[in-house]
């Protein structure tokens, strides 16, 4: 027996006490144990920690199978976690997404550059046009490469080199360069690129982030696109366009991502980088120079807007020069009195007009009458002048073609041929037109005028000598006859052309033996005979009057003498005019 | 092919740019220095089957008032601190100048390169003085920019350092 075993037994409280403790850790001895872990588990912190942490994934997947009750808990907590990380440093955060954002930001950016090399060899090929010769002059001139001056004239821009360069050390990792282009050493180029970067860097203390972007000199610019391990630089020469920056972006953003691993380990050691320059070489764009296009939609415009300028003025102008025009040519036309003209929306014309004056919408032309809606107030008037007065004579004397009319002062001149009849009637009513003093027709021929005159007188001269007391024709008298039926006929026809009436009267006569009574009838006898004659040899019936008139002629001492010149017939020509003589033909 | 930075540095006149001068063919000239504050030049080397391609960034001569600028110093695999023997404050200033360049860019290989050897016995910089800075574990290299003594050397020596610097 042990020495505490003694205690115990010489202490009965004691003993009593321990010997529960040994009934108890007898009966549950091994539920004890676990419930003293379990205390220990619980009770302590770290055991506790570590044992959430066994079980904490595996929880966090449980709840979040059965609601969102984790992810409302964590939204908040990663948001101000997030933004207490940028708030530090926000660079890791940046270099994270500087591979994935760029790519995603611009992919639906399109490109499309003309291929540099075409546009090279079409200037070239142009090299005998005058364009072609100037720039050679120009090249001459400036001391630079023919080739060189043609580029710069058919390109925007071209990218002669691109540099990737360690930011970190300015070693080149890269480089690549367009054909032709002049190249100085890449390696010592790209170190003092980064120098210069550096040196505004520190000199206007901008952070290497916002550092330098562009390096512009002349015509040529080095476009610098800045990424976490790296620099992008492109020599161009000419205008960058916004598609070449976005590319040379993209560029350093692939090679982030493709070298991620060899940037971030970069020592000195070339070896990864060795075909880095076939990712560069995308980036060697070059833009032809568009054709300059004329902006001819502004030159149309511009050339519209002035013909429409000038149009209305020329109108406005043309318009009031027309309407003084139309009132000059009114004013100088003969039978007109323009008295006053006014507007009153349609142009209003005042004054006089000879009934006989041309219409006024002839004067100015239909057109411009229409266009012009004029409104006419004439009142008529009796013009005396010339044409006016003319044109009164010719519409009451009417004269027949072949007449003209003309006026001297006031003396109206008939010229030409004209019916007898006609003028007659024209010497009658001339003067009393307005404006008429004299009628001069010395110069008018009357038709027909000798025919007429001739069978006039044949017939005047015609006469037929009769036996006393009979009224019987002799055969010796009979031939005279004959020259007269011709004359007759010629008389009719001639008085038809002249527009005269004549008459022909065939007048018989007796001497004065014999009571007069007789001697009248013997007379009429010896003119109807002679009458009958004729019309049996085709004289004109119509034109033929018989008329015995006795022994008028018998006067004087010896009248009642037989007398052999008074038995005759006679031929007496009547002439009137047509419409007096015979108003119905 | 290995590329490396090796930054040249020291005060005004020592030297710096002669030295490269003498080891490369330049492509910039020497106003870079007083526009940008640094010249570079390129110098392609094989050590052992290793080509290596130095770009030497030399930096504007800097006095003991002038602040480094240590944008230019960024990612260089180490530097050339150069002094001129005949004035012993331009190893005052190197030394200032590398204290300078620790602050601001964490400890880097680099040589002490005491200059203008051919005029050793001008030098105002002492063998003591030498000796001690030895002893503290700064490398030492001496060369004449006028003579070329020693210039291949120094930069050959410095990449082979860097060399061995990286693979460690």
């Amino acid at each position: 027996m042990s020495l505490a075993d003694a205690r115990v037994k010489s202490d009965p409280a004691n003993q009593t006490t321990s010997e529960w403790q040994r009934l108890r850790s007898l009966l549950l001895g091994a539920e004890q144990a676990s419930l003293h872990a379990l205390a220990a588990k619980v009770g302590n912190r770290d055991n506790l920690a570590r044992s959430v942490a066994s079980v904490l994934a595996e929880a966090t997947a449980i709840r979040a199978g059965q609601d969102d009750g984790i992810t409302r808990v964590l939204a908040p907590i990663i948001n101000d976690g997030l933004q207490q990380s940028v708030r530090g440093n926000p660079q890791p955060v940046v270099d994270a997404l500087y591979p994935i954002m760029g790519p995603a930001i611009r992919r639906s950016i399109a490109e499309a550059l003309a291929d540099m090399m075409q546009a090279f060899n079409h200037a070239v090929e142009q090299s005998l046009s005058p364009r072609a010769l100037k720039w050679r002059i120009d090249a001459w001139r400036t001391g630079q490469p023919y080739a060189q001056v043609v580029l710069l004239n058919t390109l925007v821009y071209r990218v002669e080199q691109v540099f990737l360069i360690h930011r970190e050390t300015g070693l080149l990792l890269g480089h690549a360069q367009a054909e032709h282009a002049v190249v100085q050493d890449p390696d010592m180029v790209s170190g003092m690129l980064t120098a210069i970067r550096d040196f505004v860097g520190d000199s206007f203390h901008v952070s290497q982030e916002d550092g330098v972007e562009a390096i512009r000199l002349g015509g040529l610019s080095v476009q610098v696109r800045v990424g976490p391990k790296a620099i992008l630089a492109a020599v161009v020469r000419g205008n960058a366009s916004e598609s070449l920056r976005a590319r040379l972006s993209e560029t350093l953003e692939r090679i982030h991502h493709s070298h991620a691993v060899a940037l971030s380990r970069f020592d000195g050691d070339m070896a990864p980088f060795a075909n880095v320059a076939r990712d560069l070489e995308p980036c060697l764009l070059a833009q032809a120079r568009e054709r300059r296009r004329s902006p001819w939609r502004a030159y149309v415009g511009i050339a519209l807007v002035v013909a429409g300028s000038a149009w209305w003025l020329i109108e406005r102008h043309e318009s009031a020069a027309e309407w003084s025009a139309i009132l000059t040519q009114l004013e100088h036309e003969p039978g007109f009195v323009v008295v006053e003209t006014g507007r009153d929306g349609a142009h209003i014309v005042r004054g006089m007009r000879d009934p006989l004056a041309r219409d006024p919408r002839n004067v100015i032309g239909a057109e411009r009458a229409r266009a012009y809606e004029i409104v006419w107030d004439l009142k008529p008037y009796l013009s005396m002048e010339p044409p006016l007065v003319l044109a009164r004579a010719r519409l009451l004397l009417k004269p027949p073609d072949g007449v003209t009319l003309r006026l001297a002062g006031s003396t109206l001149r008939a010229s030409g041929i004209a019916p007898e009849a006609w003028l007659r009637e024209a010497r009658r009513r001339a003067p009393l037109i307005a404006g008429i003093v004299t009628f001069d027709d010395g110069a008018v021929d009357v038709k027909n005028r000798e025919a007429l005159n001739r069978a006039r007188q044949t017939l005047t001269e015609a006469t037929l000598y009769f036996e006393p007391a009979s009224d019987a024709v002799s055969d010796s008298q009979l031939a005279k006859l004959d020259t007269v039926v011709p004359s007759l006929i010629v008389l009719r026809d001639a008085a038809e052309a002249a527009q005269m009436a004549y008459s022909v009267d065939i007048v018989g006569r007796a001497d004065a033996p014999g009571s007069s009574e007789f001697n009248l009838r013997l007379s009429q006898s010896r003119a109807e005979a002679v009458r009958r004659y004729l019309l049996a040899h085709g004289a004109p019936a119509k034109l033929l009057h018989a008329r015995g008139i006795g022994a008028i002629d018998a006067v004087g001492p010896q009248a009642n003498e037989a007398d052999d010149g008074q038995r005759r017939v006679n031929f007496e020509v009547i002439a009137a005019s047509a419409e007096a003589a015979d108003p119905a033909p | 092919m290995i590329h490396l930075k090796l930054c040249m540095v020291g005060a005004f006149s020592v030297g710096k740019s002669s030295l490269v001068q003498r080891y490369v063919q330049s492509m910039f000239s020497e106003k870079y220095h007083t526009t940008v504050g640094v010249k570079i030049d390129k110098k392609d080397i094989a050590l052992g089957a290793t080509p290596v391609r130095l770009l030497i960034w030399d930096l504007a001569g800097e006095d003991h008032f002038s602040a480094l600028r240590p944008t230019f110093m960024r990612g260089a695999a180490g530097y050339l601190l150069v002094a001129d023997g005949t004035r012993a404050h331009t190893l005052d200033a190197a030394l200032d100048l590398n204290r300078q360049i620790e602050a601001s860019q964490g400890p880097l290989p680099f040589a002490l390169v005491l200059n203008k050897e051919d005029l050793i016995d001008q030098w105002e910089i002492t063998p003591p003085r030498i000796e001690m800075l030895e002893r503290r574990g700064v490398k030492l290299l001496r060369g004449s920019a006028k003579s070329g003594a020693g210039v291949q050397a120094m930069f050959e020596h410095f990449a082979s350092h860097s060399l061995k610097e990286r693979a460690s």
